[in-house]
């Protein structure tokens, strides 16, 4: 337990001076977080809409208002892959909203699902955009819940940490979007046992 | 809609599930639970489908990459001016992150509050605290202590936030007085009062009369009754002090009973003839410029009313400053002989009675054309302090000429030159001052050394220019000064101008 937090606290001493360095943005210190942190925001991106292109956009991104907020002095003082996480979720969010206005989609709250829509059910076909279309049907933190938990395989205080909120309110958040995908999916016609 | 298992129980069998336990397990570990339990279980395996990435190219990745090191050295480049605030919340930020280091990430968003309000807290208690205590330290302190410039910066401050000058010429009374008070209990406590704090003493007293002076007619008699009653009690209390401190201390309290003394019978005279105070003390008046002080000490108090080198003055002589014996000493300079008649007519004006001291003091009144000023005004006033005769000049005009001042020696000069009966005058003045001693004496230290200093510094280089305008003049005035100088050494540089 203890070595546990030693261990965390070395972690963070070392995050913190790194990001000092990008601060007064040093090249290597900004090349060194790019590495580190692209492929799990890519990843989490790419679950969440499922296309490399897009998913390629978004992080690129992500990144650019890293640099943006660290060049405007309001950028991360700690923990930045929470940070990270959080500005990811944003796009996401954006993005579907901005799809949805160019489509003429409802608002988020009614975003075209699976299960109101049958005939576009039908087009889907494969199992994976059935899922993601029903993700859609969330809310932006039930979604960010379930995506950082079961897609990125968070614990709930990483969950906490990156949402903001207490370890509570996110199993309780993670409840309710497990209840609603449920419903989404079977109005879809996927097989959900009773 | 929720199910009718708790968040908990749902979290631990999905964390069991995400760990690899299979659902049959879990659901056994939850039989009451299992109807509800199963649709999710099989939900949450459902998003297992999500979870494979296809990955872009590597070319892409290096692209991005790049792309990513590129807006670095953009923004680099760009000019960062943030706001004074988002400055102050970094700079705070830093702070906390550097006196909350050694935390969990967790807990330092709770102690970045905590920490901000327990050093604002500090911040307040500290300052307030111990600036309250060192203020009220300092309104209490005198000359001896550490904390009286703070004293005499928040006087300051008080008369600068006032805007009233009627309430700053009371507020100046009021810094008088406290001066004296302070002198006495500098003098109880052994200590001799610098002549420091007889200056701001001074200082208070002239300013004040000076605002009472441009004040209406009625709050200028409440301002002077209220001066002679504090001039009053200071005096009172002064001498009162004198009996119970040592020889040095007494007598520098009794310089200050004296000039509390005489600053009172300003006042008086101030209440009886309004007009002539407004003339003494208004703007352009022979006080304003602070030359109608009452002096330190008696011998001074004598060459103020009869000029330097003027025999002291003793009984009607020496009255106080609204007889006709000092304005007749503004009138023909120090020195110079008792006036009559129209000669003793109040001058028209601030000019006139400044041409009058062109002329040297000792002069007849000056007329017409003699009245014209050879010079600028500053001359004038250099020329009138640092003259033989003149009262004893302060500040920077009484820096000895090296630095240039041989268009004002000249001009000096050629002044003695216009007549000799200055220059006579001149030469009685010192002599008078021989006689009259040390106090005398250094007014004529003040006068030898300007000529001795002008003509060391202009003797080698300005020679020539000395003998264009009027060589010959200047042996006469050398050698007048020369026989002036016989009774004061420190004239004997005038010699050296020859």
């Amino acid at each position: 337990m203890e070595r546990g937090k030693e261990r965390n606290t070395v972690a963070s001493e070392r995050e913190s001076k790194r990001l000092q360095k990008a601060r007064s943005f040093d090249r290597k210190a900004l090349g060194a977080i790019y590495d580190d942190f692209h492929q799990p925001i890519y990843s989490y991106i790419y679950r969440r809409v499922g296309d490399v292109e897009v998913a390629r956009d978004l992080t690129a991104d992500v990144f650019r208002r890293f640099l943006q907020a660290i060049h405007n002095k309001t950028g991360p003082n700690q923990n930045l892959r929470a940070w990270l996480y959080r500005v990811a979720h944003n796009i996401v969010v954006d993005h579907y909203r901005r799809r949805q206005n160019q489509q003429h989609y409802p608002l988020e709250e009614n975003i075209i699902c699976v299960g109101d829509d049958p005939i576009q059910a039908a087009e889907l076909n494969l199992k994976t955009e059935k899922v993601r279309a029903a993700l859609l049907c969330l809310t932006p933190d039930q979604q960010q819940v379930v995506a950082l938990k079961f897609l990125e395989g968070m614990s709930n205080k990483e969950v906490a940490e990156i949402t903001g909120k207490p370890v509570g309110a996110v199993k309780s958040l993670q409840h309710r979007a497990l209840a609603s995908l449920q419903r989404q999916l079977v109005q879809a016609g996927e097989e959900v046992p009773a | 809609m929720t199910t009718r298992i708790s968040d908990d129980q749902l979290d631990l069998a999905v964390s069991r599930l995400l760990h690899g336990d299979s659902p049959a397990n879990i659901l056994d570990s939850f039989p009451a639970e299992a109807a509800d339990l199963r649709p999710i279980l099989h939900v949450a395996t459902t998003l297992e489908t999500l979870r494979p990435v296809e990955t872009p190219a590597v070319e892409s990745l290096v692209s991005d990459r790049n792309d990513f090191l590129a807006q670095v050295t953009e923004l680099q480049l760009q000019p960062v001016s943030p706001t004074p605030i988002v400055r102050l919340k970094d700079w705070i930020s830093q702070q906390l992150s550097r006196s909350s280091s050694t935390s969990t990430p967790q807990q330092k968003e709770i102690r970045k509050m905590s920490a901000l309000i327990l050093k604002a807290a500090l911040i307040l208690v500290f300052a307030f605290g111990s600036l309250g205590g060192t203020l009220a330290a300092a309104a209490d302190s005198l000359p001896d202590s550490a904390v009286y410039p703070l004293k005499l910066a928040m006087e300051q401050a008080r008369l600068t936030f006032s805007n009233d000058p009627g309430e700053q010429a009371k507020m100046h009374l009021a810094f008088a007085q406290e001066r004296t008070q302070e002198m006495v209990r500098l003098a109880a406590k052994g200590e001799v009062p610098e002549e420091a704090l007889l200056t701001r003493m001074q200082t208070h007293m002239r300013t004040a009369y000076q605002l009472a002076a441009q004040a209406g007619e009625e709050q200028m008699q409440g301002l002077l009754t209220q001066a002679r009653k504090m001039t009053q009690a200071s005096g009172q209390d002064l001498e009162a002090a004198q009996e119970q401190v040592q020889e040095r201390a007494q007598d520098r309290l009794q310089q200050a009973s004296g000039m509390m003394f005489r600053w009172q019978q300003e006042a008086e005279a101030g209440l009886q003839d309004p007009g002539s105070f407004r003339w003494r003390f208004g703007p352009g008046g022979p006080c304003d410029a602070g030359d109608c002080e009452p002096p330190f000490g008696d011998g001074d108090q004598q060459q103020h009313q009869h000029g330097p080198g003027g025999p002291p003055c003793e009984g009607e002589e020496c009255e106080p400053p609204y007889g006709d014996g000092d304005r007749e000493q503004h009138q023909h300079g120090p020195g110079g002989p008792p006036c009559e008649g129209e000669d003793c007519e109040p001058p028209g004006d601030g000019k006139q009675q400044q041409n009058q001291y062109q002329h040297g003091p000792g002069a007849p009144p000056c007329q017409g054309e003699d009245c014209e000023p050879p010079g600028d005004g500053k001359q004038q006033q250099n020329q009138y302090q640092h003259g033989p005769g003149a009262p004893p000049c302060e500040g920077e005009d009484c820096e000895p000429p090296g630095d240039g001042n041989q268009e004002q020696n000249q001009n000096q000069n050629t002044e003695q030159n216009q007549g000799q009966g200055d220059t006579q005058n001149q030469n009685q003045e010192q002599n008078g001052q021989g006689s009259n001693g040390q106090q005398s004496g250094g007014s004529v230290d003040s006068g030898g050394t300007d000529n001795t200093g002008g003509s060391d510094d202009s003797g080698g280089a300005d020679d020539s220019g000395g003998s264009d305008n009027s060589g010959g003049s200047e042996n006469s005035g050398g050698s007048n000064d020369s026989g002036g100088s016989g009774s004061s050494s420190g004239s004997g540089g005038g010699n050296g101008r020859g």
